[in-house]
């Protein structure tokens, strides 16, 4: 006798960290270095890239990110945090503490399977509450988009955004 | 050895449950095989788990495919590899099992249809486009990764030449 499983959300899952770093890392795509040149552009100074992790996938959040950061060449140290993303308050209040003017996300787990709406939607809460600049680049992979009928050029456009070797980068 | 990515998923779940865990779109699959008496399957793409269940072949003449898309892909490529297969492998009333990855389709194309919904663009691209009547279709409409799509794609079709 099989289980069948449909949703992993119903199911109890290991807590073997390296199998939950698996889950994500299926999805992780490498930043081409045109993303690359593309983002430092944006990025002038006074960046911190803020993880901002689910709960059970928190090992998995990190090490994806953590790649992304190197890809990326910003620098890995205290302004490379993990925070909780529930907690504005927190997020604030380090920041504050680094006196950095930008956040840079990057294919943060929370924006895999989402639609490009509510990528946006996350960005404004974010900004909203923390009054930084946003820069948000997430690989076309996990963004739930119609490709057969999305013109992309129209859709940079109209989101503000630019599409970068399959990646939609994000600045605001 | 590194595992496959089914294997990780699976992994996962295994050390809390008493039986062995199947994903349900690889069961369907399988029961699928199994009610039809399948013994040789024309095979395309992420098929390598099936193998176990059926013959897996890369030529005809076969009256049954299976095409799994599991890697970034082109929707116009997909359509020509399965015609020149139904041309050319597959027998009448042969069926067809198309899996895809709806998320790894490189978006190079698009249409006037801007308000159509994804899936039921899939739908009308395969019905248009690909040599075979469409018998049923299924897909998850607001699939937020907890569904394994990324072990066996949740956008199906069954297609009869």
């Amino acid at each position: 006798m099989k289980k069948i499983i449909q949703n992993f959300k119903d199911m109890e899952m290991s807590t073997d960290p390296v199998l939950i770093k698996s889950l994500v890392e299926k999805q992780y795509q490498p930043v081409s270095q045109k993303i690359i040149d593309y983002v430092n552009n944006l990025v002038i100074k006074n960046c911190a890239v803020v993880f901002s992790g689910g709960q059970q996938l928190s090992t998995a959040d990190a090490y994806v990110e953590y790649k992304h950061i190197k890809d990326l060449g910003l620098p890995l140290n205290q302004k490379s945090l993990f925070l909780d993303k529930n907690n504005v308050d927190l997020i604030n209040l380090t920041l504050s503490k680094l006196k950095v003017s930008t956040l840079v996300f990057l294919h943060s787990p929370e924006f895999s399977y989402l639609t490009l709406n509510e990528i946006l939607l996350l960005i404004d809460y974010y900004k909203t509450h923390t009054n930084k600049q946003i820069i948000v680049a997430v690989s076309i992979f996990n963004i739930c988009f119609n490709r057969l009928s999305t013109n992309l050029e129209e859709l940079e456009k109209s989101v503000g955004g630019k599409f970068i070797d399959n990646h939609f980068v994000i600045s605001v | 050895m590194s595992n496959t990515w089914r294997e990780q998923q699976l992994a996962v779940f295994q050390g809390n449950c008493a039986e062995p865990v199947v994903i349900q779109q690889d069961h369907d699959l399988v029961d699928f095989i199994i009610n039809n008496q399948y013994t040789t399957a024309l095979a395309y793409g992420d098929t390598e788990y099936f193998s176990r269940y059926v013959n897996l072949v890369k030529t005809g003449p076969v009256n049954f495919c299976i095409f799994i898309v599991n890697e970034p892909f082109d929707f116009d490529e997909i359509v020509k590899k399965i015609n020149t297969a139904i041309k050319y492998h597959i027998v009448n009333d042969g069926i067809i099992y198309l899996s895809i990855n709806k998320f790894l389709a490189f978006p190079t194309r698009y249409s006037n249809d801007r308000n159509v919904e994804y899936d039921q663009l899939i739908y009308q691209y395969v019905n248009e486009n690909i040599n075979a009547e469409i018998l049923s279709y299924s897909y998850v409409k607001n699939d937020k990764g907890s569904m394994f799509n990324f072990v066996h794609p949740l956008t199906r079709f069954y297609l009869k030449v």
